[in-house]
């Protein structure tokens, strides 16, 4: 008979954002069968018990026992940690499945933590289709067009932003819309149509880019801390990994399903620009970030590390993506 | 009943009774938090909860501050208290404060109503609420009681009208419940802005009812004049400087030049010149103003602090929990189980502070109305208007969270900055028929959601 | 104040520094006002409901403030002082930084506020206690 236990899972994202939120509680659902009510989970709502940003540090410290959230609110603790979210130019999510499962992901994610001294166990549970490129008021044709603009901005993808002149903040969800109503931003990115619609950027900004150069996939991850981790027994520690797995499938396919509709309405009711970033932009954006890998890559032995990895295995995938695949349009 | 039920009725029970022996409000809600917290701890292990309790969960508490401490928001509260304590010392608001009472002269209750206005206003720019009753607390309390308006009266007035900044957009609040909800803030800033007016009338409606029926709450000064066009002229020229100030902060946040918090420096900065500009400043003021500052904020901030380790306690014995679990089991149909989400509430209000009641009860309160299947016409622009709607209903209920007795922060707030002649139980008096007012206003909401969805529809559509 | 205007001049002057000012003001905020609680103790003006306290005997109010001195505060100042040092540990053995990419570093110098103040606020509620056992025993 397995120890009963209670994982309290605080979030990063209301559960009521599609795919941002709903895989969670699918999750505790899943789990409460999978083990017979040998693990529970209750799940707690953004800064309900505790901030998005102090999740890690209170899971690692035994506070919580477990959060959900994702790699790239770690930034300012750990500089690799958006490698494990998005990365710009990177691979969207069958690519990144490929890597954490059958390449070195899993090992390095672990890693990564292990020797940023948190006393965490890491699993992705969920992975989202590309984001939006961001909300802008007028069209970007140039990178002139950058020049200046004040806008929020995620993980890397802001380091790259800032190269062409953008400045950047790093804004919690909820603060993003009332920014932009009193233009303390221009611009801005978030997350999918579905979430962004939500939120009603529409309703200021009505130029709406793609492809999502900077989030091509993200992942979303589960942190128990390590002490509890160790103690389930092997029969528990399955459970939680196959049905996390199982949520990296159900949000991916709850990601691709709820965004047509999303941006279908869109333009159809709410006069919303669908736009395509011009081949002059998007050789910006690579060439800014080329000069932000070799930065980090330089300051922070970790980052080099999953790095290079991750380029290698991309470098390899490329004789099947290139070939394998028919051309989108 | 579970151990669970009985141990987070107990703490509530405790922290009413704990607080009215006198100690300070912060230290209370904290202590409570501590002592539950073991509680909780001694009955995992002897009477078999679930709490999951312990020194370590209770050290989420520092987490809890340091992301208080982490809100750039905030930071424009002790800039507003600075510009109103400033403003006080300069002399401008309180010669604004007449100015405009020599309009409604003959009117009585003008002072009164005057506040209201400046209320609204001030909601428009701060969205803060403790800042918009510390400075409407500062600027006309006096003058109003030289008036030898009646005590209640004028505190009920101060304390309702600074309220209304919860409501008003810019409203802090909106934005963290359009964030436990998933709505969008833009459409909550205009879903509010019919109700705050109609609230704002309300109050200017029953000001000139007390005057017509009660005329000695709310005196003529006796001094009165006709309104004549010589009047006018030295009116505006004597306000002219404090709303130049005003316009400043309100239209840099309106024309999207500033955030509220540049605009509270923007402030703070004016008010010194104006000071200065009518020879009233001196190193003597600033200290004064500066220290007054510190102080207020201080205090206020301590409440926060406590407060965190409270809600943090009560959420890990399943407070929440047992909220929803009654709430699911009313036997009442539609309207009759809306009519009891408000009502509890409005008792939580008692106790509670709106951001408490924000995160705790509202995302457990919201699937229950949206699962009722309400017709409520969004006129095909605005997501969720059954949400809206609800949501600018708590909004008006939460209202009165801020002026009800024994923790209502609009009525501390106040208390902060009144003499030391004036108690509490003045200010729990004056306020009780404006928590009338917003009942009824809560009503009239029930009966048109358009007035709360019309115009986010224009707005966006 | 200050770094406010600074700020506004320079967004709208020379369109930059947004990020590092913004969180200046939060951090010189934050240091203002965590001081400030043990100030406002000093000052003995924290918020109190007193309805009943100024009906009780100068003892009583006395016994009462060494009561939740005692049972009250130093319990919570205790469990804060408690767990803020590791998490001030943490973040500097880490040398975390903001999250935002052109934000401030050392963030264990703002988190180290949070012990400080705290030890403040224990030294303050002391003084205020050895005040009140002071009055007990002389009945003043
Ligand atoms: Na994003
Ligand atoms: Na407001």
């Amino acid at each position: 008979e397995d120890k009963k236990i209670l994982l309290k899972v605080p979030v990063a994202f209301a559960t009521s954002l599609p795919g941002l939120g709903t895989p969670i509680p699918k999750v505790a659902e899943q789990i409460e069968l999978v083990t017979n009510k040998s693990i529970r989970m209750k799940v707690y709502e953004p800064g309900k018990l505790v901030a998005p940003f102090e999740i890690l540090g209170a899971v690692s410290a035994g506070k919580i026992n477990a959060g959900y959230t994702t790699a790239g609110y770690w930034a300012g603790k750990i500089p690799a940690s958006p490698l494990f979210s998005a990365v710009p130019f990177g691979p969207d999510a069958g690519e990144y499945m490929a890597w954490m499962y059958y390449g070195n992901g899993m090992k390095l994610y672990q890693e990564m933590y292990d020797t940023a001294g948190y006393n965490v166990k890491v699993m992705p549970c969920a992975i989202n289709p590309p984001e939006t490129s961001g909300w802008f008021a007028k069209p970007i044709e140039k990178p002139e067009d950058l020049q200046g603009l004040r806008m929020r901005f995620f993980g890397l993808g802001a380091k790259v932003m800032e190269k062409l002149g953008v400045s950047t903040s790093l804004l919690p969800g909820s603060e993003i819309f009332p920014a932009l109503e009193k233009g303390a931003i221009d611009a801005t990115e978030f997350s999918t149509p579905s979430v962004d619609t939500r939120v009603g950027f529409h309703k200021i900004v009505k130029y709406n880019y793609f492809p999502g150069w900077h989030q091509q996939s993200t992942i979303f991850e589960l942190l128990i801390n390590k002490d509890v981790w160790n103690k389930m027994s092997a029969s528990q520690q399955a459970a939680l990994n196959q049905v996390c797995k199982a949520s990296m499938a159900d949000s991916f396919a709850e990601g691709e399903a709820k965004q047509f509709s999303a941006m279908k309405e869109n333009v159809e009711k709410r006069g919303v620009k669908i736009m395509q970033w011009n081949d002059t932009m998007l050789n910006a954006f690579q060439g800014a970030w080329d000069e932000v890998v070799a930065e980090q890559s330089a300051a922070d032995p970790m980052f080099k590390k999953i790095w290079d990895d991750m380029s290698a295995f991309r470098e390899d995938y490329k004789l099947w993506g290139q070939n394998a695949f028919l051309p989108r349009k | 009943m579970e151990v669970n039920e009985i141990l987070v009725i107990a703490m509530f029970l405790s922290f009413i009774v704990l607080l009215f022996t006198g100690f300070p409000v912060a230290f209370v809600l904290g202590g409570i938090g501590v002592a539950f917290g073991f509680i909780g701890y001694l009955s995992d292990m002897y009477l078999d909860t679930f709490t999951g309790l312990d020194m370590l969960t209770l050290g989420l508490v520092v987490n809890r501050i340091y992301k208080i401490m982490d809100n750039w928001v905030m930071v424009a509260l002790p800039m507003f208290i600075f510009m109103g304590i400033m403003l006080d010392r300069s002399g401008v608001a309180e010669r604004l404060m007449q100015s405009i009472q020599q309009l409604f002269g003959r009117v009585r209750g003008g002072l009164a109503i005057t506040v209201t206005l400046i209320g609204i206003i001030l909601a428009a720019s701060t969205g803060i609420v403790g800042a918009s009753v510390v400075l409407l607390g500062l600027m006309s309390l006096k003058p109003m009681l030289d008036q030898n308006y009646s005590k209640p009266l004028a505190l009920g007035t101060i304390a309702s009208a600074g309220t209304l900044g919860i409501l008003i957009p810019p409203s802090i609040m909106l934005v963290i419940m359009a964030d436990q909800l998933a709505l969008s803030v833009g459409d909550l800033f205009m879903g509010a802005v019919f109700p705050g007016i109609l609230l704002g009338t309300l109050y200017v409606v029953f000001i000139l009812a007390v005057g017509l029926f009660k005329p000695s709450a709310a005196p003529i000064p006796a001094d009165a004049k006709p309104v004549e066009w010589q009047m006018i002229i030295a009116v505006l020229k004597s306000i002219l400087p404090p709303v130049a100030l005003i316009i400043a902060v309100l239209g840099s946040i309106f024309a999207g030049i500033a955030t509220a918090t540049e605009a509270s420096g923007v402030g703070a900065l004016g008010a010194t010149l104006l000071a200065w500009y009518n020879k009233k400043l001196s190193f003597k003021v600033f200290k004064e103003v500066a220290h007054g500052t510190y102080n207020t904020t201080a205090y206020i901030f301590a409440v926060f602090l406590g407060a965190t380790c409270f809600a943090l306690v009560l959420r890990e014995l399943g407070g929440d929990e047992l909220i929803e679990h009654w709430l699911t089991g009313l036997p009442f149909g539609d309207y009759g189980i809306i009519i009891c989400v408000l009502a509890i509430i409005f008792l939580l209000g008692f106790f509670l502070d709106w951001i408490e009641i924000t995160l705790i009860a509202l995302p457990l309160l919201a699937p229950v109305i949206s699962a009722l299947g309400l017709e409520i016409d969004g006129y095909g622009v605005v997501d969720n208007p059954e949400l809206v709607w609800f949501v600018m209903l708590v909004a008006m209920a939460l209202q009165t969270s801020f002026l009800t007795p024994p923790v209502g922060f609009s009525i501390f707030y106040l208390k902060g900055v009144c003499p030391p002649d004036v108690k509490l139980t003045d200010i729990y008096k004056g306020v009780v028929p404006f928590i009338a007012l917003q009942l009824m206003a809560l009503a009239i909401l029930v009966a048109w959601p358009e007035l709360v969805l019309w115009l986010p529809a224009m707005a966006y559509g | 104040m200050l770094v406010i205007i600074v700020q506004v001049v320079l967004r709208y002057g020379f369109n930059q520094g947004m990020v590092v000012l913004e969180e200046l003001q939060w951090h010189l905020y934050a240091i203002g006002v965590m001081f400030g609680v043990s100030y406002a103790q000093v000052t003995n003006s924290h918020i109190r409901v007193d309805l009943i306290h100024m009906r009780l005997s100068r003892r009583a109010q006395h016994l009462w403030e060494i009561f939740g001195i005692l049972f009250l505060m130093f319990p919570f100042i205790y469990v804060v002082l408690d767990a803020s040092l590791p998490f001030v540990y943490d973040s500097w053995r880490i040398n975390e930084s903001s999250a935002s990419p052109t934000g401030l570093p050392f963030r264990w110098l703002i988190k180290a506020v949070i012990p400080l103040s705290f030890g403040l606020l224990f030294i303050a509620g002391l003084s205020r206690l050895i005040r009140d056992v002071k009055g007990l025993v002389k009945g003043e």
